[in-house]
């Protein structure tokens, strides 16, 4: 197990754009299909509108949400790392568009090189100066708690004394299509979590990014990364899942239900896909910052549509009688493997 | 006191063919593996000089499809790895592999049928996500424990094997099967000659008239073993990991930088976390693409760090061989320097003709250097973005 304090957070979704305490407030919105692009993704600090004209929906979106976690420490060097599901599949269109239109003499050198998948982490380095060495993990649903435990591993080590690590998303039409060919086609919200009962209430993609500021210095709120669910410590308040009724929710549930028992008091299980969709890579980050945020505030009054199964383990709502301060963050991939963190929170 | 890290099995398979007896020989004997090739009709350009690996070490079958491709090198590797290394049993083990484009010959092939309105095959959307070959091989090879995929450009599988190394020495993992993929596709060659950086000659690392690289595909994947563990089952070692490093250059989001800032940086941190100065280095394996941009950086981060006694350190790049298998690069690169530890010899940079001047601190020949001293090798990665990274391999002692 390995951990880091969290000194910093920049999150942009479709429904808000700030920092941890901006994001609990999200969840008093009644969930409707959550919204699949950014209106309009901001600049981030110092960046002239031509830098970004070539750069990737994807890339600008997480040059914001690190530029935005990095603001308390600027000029600040450190390690990075970068987590990735689907890169972006729009320059990769239109690099194959550009391909057969014009024949392959003409290809984009654009599309290909904004479009390669180290391309975020390079913008971002180079936007922070940051140098100390990292890299760039591409996995499925759970990838962004692989992202942060190589960061909190490089801070034990010593390899680095800060980190910046995140995750990005853009929203793809043609992974949106795909998907739907697959049998996964976005319907309404889905009237339990995991596994809905009735068939395409998949909540749909959407687009994301989160980045944290990671140190060995102690903070506000701790990420600690478990070897395994199991791990889960029995005073844990909240538990955020990363079920949206898409190709994981068999593992998410199976997960769930292995939690049965291990609690002193049933924690409260909460599913932030209702509000801010499938964003793959950056899913786990953005339950990580969400937990951080109710956990150092006040819990939003939300209700979980919980399968019949973990009604017995699980709260649909907070607690009334106690604050949330511990929670466990689950995020199993579409494969089989499941991830797990911990979020606590000092002083709280 | 941090466990010693070994390499007790390796699976490789390139344009030389498959296996670690048929990389010695064309390292002993300078022969390449790189071929003139067609794509798209003659078009780009006509034709590519590129590193395909041959069909018999592919043991083509009828259910094969170009969509898999990557996945079936990476299979062919690391099967062959874990074999190498006398695993029976993966339950437990860790993989980690490093790919650029993984198998974008399934996206390709996509956007193809979708241009074409054919009925798109979904199963292509593989494609799209470049975890999902490493994942299906381990799957298929029963691999239960942490995998993780790492897209760093060119510096992937020197990334991947330095986090399998850091992994086993801080004792969250005892076994990692670590390296780097790559397939061959016609995105790969359009793309790289989009930015013009694609040769229609051998590529010719650091030469006068070196004139860009020659795409390659290829997989190579290191069975990295806590020592201890590996001593208990009998396991003998191939070589030692002693340490890793990386940085970024934090100066383009494509290009590195032109003095190799990042290189020096994630070279002197492999050192230090190998706890070795620079003189400990016999055998200075390059990243060595023969670009215009690429290898005078490259040559300044090794003058930085070595600074005059870089003229003494046999070097090679063995791009010239097996073209430039970028996500894999690293990994090849490591298994070169291992054949360099093992046999004593340093590979030759067989493509050279005339080492352009402005490298003329660099210890490079044609031909293949006996070298009985060679205890210590550094194998060096410099990725898209200025993502670079470093890794030190020494013999290893039982």
């Amino acid at each position: 197990m390995s951990g880091a304090w969290i000194h910093g957070a920049g999150v942009i979704t479709p429904a808000v754009a700030g920092g941890i305490p901006d994001l609990p407030g999200v969840l008093r919105e009644t969930p409707a299909s959550p919204p699949r692009s950014v209106e309009r993704i901001p600049l981030p600090s110092g960046m002239k509108p031509q830098d970004g004209r070539r750069m990737a929906r994807l890339t600008l979106l997480a040059l914001w949400a690190a530029d935005r976690c990095w603001a308390d420490l600027r000029g600040r060097d450190a390690g990075l790392y970068v987590g990735l599901t689907h890169g972006t599949t729009a320059l990769l269109k239109e690099f194959h568009d550009f391909l057969y239109d014009y024949g392959p003499d003409k290809a984009s050198p654009n599309a290909f090189s904004n479009g390669v998948t180290n391309a975020p982490l390079g913008a971002v380095s180079k936007h922070l100066t940051l140098t100390k060495g990292g890299h760039t993990l591409v996995g499925f649903e759970n990838v962004g708690l692989d992202v942060l435990d190589a960061a909190c591993a490089a801070l034990e080590r010593g390899s680095v004394d800060l980190c910046c690590a995140g995750a990005a998303e853009e929203f793809s039409p043609l992974a949106e299509e795909a998907y739907s060919r697959c049998g996964w086609s976005a319907g309404p919200l889905p009237g339990s979590l995991p596994l809905p009962q009735s068939p395409g209430a998949w909540i749909g993609l959407s687009e994301a990014s989160a980045f944290f500021a990671l140190s060995r210095e102690p903070g506000g709120c701790r990420y600690e990364s478990l070897g395994s669910i199991d791990d889960a410590p029995g005073d844990t308040d909240l538990v955020i899942s990363g079920a949206s009724g898409g190709p994981q929710d068999l593992h998410e549930l199976a997960a769930l239900q292995s939690l049965s028992g291990r609690f002193a008091a049933p924690p409260a299980l909460l599913f932030p896909k209702l509000w801010f969709g499938e964003t793959f890579a950056v899913s786990a980050m953005l339950a990580v910052a969400l937990a951080c945020g109710i956990c150092t505030g006040e819990a939003p009054a939300f209700v979980s549509p919980l399968d019949p199964s973990l009604r017995s383990c699980f709260l649909p709502s907070p607690p009334v009688d106690r604050p949330l301060r511990t929670a466990l963050i689950v995020a199993a991939g579409r494969t089989g493997e499941v991830s797990a963190g911990l979020v606590t929170c000092r002083g709280c | 006191m941090p466990p010693d890290v070994w390499v007790t099995g390796i699976g490789i398979v390139s344009a030389l063919g498959e296996g670690v007896p048929v990389h010695v020989r064309a390292v002993r004997e300078g022969h390449s593996g790189l071929a003139p090739r067609e794509f798209f009709g003659g078009a780009v350009p006509d034709p590519v000089m590129c590193g395909m690996i041959p069909p018999e070490a592919m043991r083509e079958t009828v259910e094969a499809t170009p969509a898999d491709r990557a996945d079936r090198i990476l299979r062919r590797a690391t099967a062959a790895a874990l074999t190498d290394a006398g695993i029976t049993v993966s339950n437990g083990v860790e993989a980690i592999a490093g790919t650029t484009l993984g198998n974008m010959h399934g996206a390709t092939c996509y956007h193809r049928q979708l241009r074409e309105g054919r009925n798109v095959d979904p199963a292509l959307l593989g494609g799209f996500i470049l975890a999902s070959p490493l994942r299906s091989v381990c799957r298929s090879l029963g691999i239960t424990g942490r995998v993780l995929t790492i897209s760093s450009a060119c510096g992937s599988a020197t990334a991947a094997l330095g986090e399998a190394f850091h992994r086993i020495r801080s004792g969250a993992s005892r076994c990692v099967v670590a390296g780097g993929f790559e397939a061959v596709s016609p995105y790969v060659v359009a793309g790289f000659n989009s930015l013009r950086l694609v040769s229609r000659h051998m590529c010719r690392p650091f030469d006068r008239s070196r004139s860009g690289l020659n795409p390659g595909e290829g997989a190579a994947m290191l069975v990295c073993e806590e020592a201890g563990a590996a001593r208990a089952r009998g396991a003998r070692p191939l070589a030692r990991i002693a340490g890793s490093g990386a940085a970024l250059d934090a100066y383009h989001y494509t290009r590195a930088h032109p003095e190799g800032r990042g290189l020096a940086q994630a070279m002197r941190a492999a050192l230090s976390s190998a706890k070795m100065p620079p003189d400990a280095i016999d055998h200075l394996h390059l990243h060595g693409t023969g670009t215009d941009a690429n290898d005078p950086s490259e040559y300044h981060a090794c003058r930085d760090v070595f600074g005059d006694r870089l003229s003494a350190v046999p070097a090679a790049s063995t791009k010239p061989l097996t073209g430039h298998t970028f996500g894999a690069s690293g990994a090849l690169n490591a298994v070169f320097s291992i054949i360099a530890l093992r046999e004593k010899l340093a590979p030759g940079t067989i493509s050279l003709v005339e080492q352009d001047p402005l490298f003329s601190g660099l210890n490079l020949a044609r031909d293949a250097r006996e070298a009985p001293g060679l205890k210590t090798a550094m194998s060096l990665s410099l990725g898209f973005g200025g993502e670079s990274s470093a890794v030190v391999l020494t013999e290893a002692a039982t």
